[in-house]
């Protein structure tokens, strides 16, 4: 039982490696956090008219590995 | 009394950390690249004009392999370019092997900017695994015998047009 739950916790993990031609989904627009750019654009004039603060918003990559 | 961890008696067993280590490397993610000089994978794929065409095809000439998809916007802006090089070269194939899951996809982009290339679908991204591109879109100019001579990842509108003709007029100055 115990070699079980020893393979178990070191080979079932959710981390994979996905290549650049199996970016197919991630690059929908769906998949993006900015998907609604007008929302996100008021909200950080909010943030920064309320809060004298700015950025902090979205991530970089996630696109097809090029360049 | 001495304490004894449980997991110790597995640790202790030489056997079983060695079969722990041989699942750790074989489930290590090496993947494999083609590199230049070596054979071009063999490949069989369907046309957009629903005929079949494999590598043998296209022997005695050079064969500018691309590998793009209608959701790679590099992919999108390098095609045009690659039907400007087939034009300039006579004795060059260029191969424009979508990726894209849904063939609509690629169709729809083929429509809207009418592309002379021969375009062929990998619907199973079978064939780019095999070439092991790491990055979209990849490319690999293959001399007359098959064997890939140059490898291009990503797209450089400025510099790759140049670096092309420049592959492509030397391996047609070479004897076969």
């Amino acid at each position: 039982m115990k070699i079980v739950i020893l393979f178990l916790a070191l080979f079932i993990n959710a981390c994979t490696t996905v290549q650049p031609f199996q970016r197919e989904t991630l690059s929908k627009p769906e998949m993006q956090f900015d998907m609604e750019k007008i929302e996100i654009g008021a909200r950080e004039h909010f943030l920064n008219s309320l809060e004298g603060s700015t950025g902090g918003f979205g991530v970089g990559g996630g696109g097809c590995g090029c360049n | 009394m001495t304490l004894v961890s449980p997991y110790q008696e597995i640790f202790q067993s030489s056997l079983l950390l060695k079969i722990l280590l041989s699942f750790c490397l074989a489930w290590s993610t090496v993947t494999y690249a083609v590199s230049v000089d070596e054979p071009a994978p063999f490949f069989k794929l369907e046309g957009a004009d629903k005929n079949t065409y494999q590598l043998n095809d296209f022997k005695d000439k050079i064969v500018f392999i691309n590998f793009w998809a209608s959701w790679c916007t590099p992919c999108r802006k390098e095609l045009p370019m690659l039907d400007q090089l087939q034009d300039k070269f006579e004795n060059l194939i260029v191969l424009a092997i979508n990726i894209d899951s849904e063939r609509e996809n690629a169709n729809q982009f083929l429509n809207e900017y009418k592309i002379n290339s021969l375009v062929l679908y990998d619907p199973n991204t079978e064939v780019v695994s095999n070439y092991g591109a790491v990055a979209m879109p990849s490319s690999y100019i293959l001399d007359q015998n098959g064997i890939v001579r140059y490898k291009h990842y990503g797209f450089n509108a400025k510099k790759d047009p140049i670096k092309w003709s420049q592959e492509v007029s030397s391996l047609l100055h070479e004897k076969k």
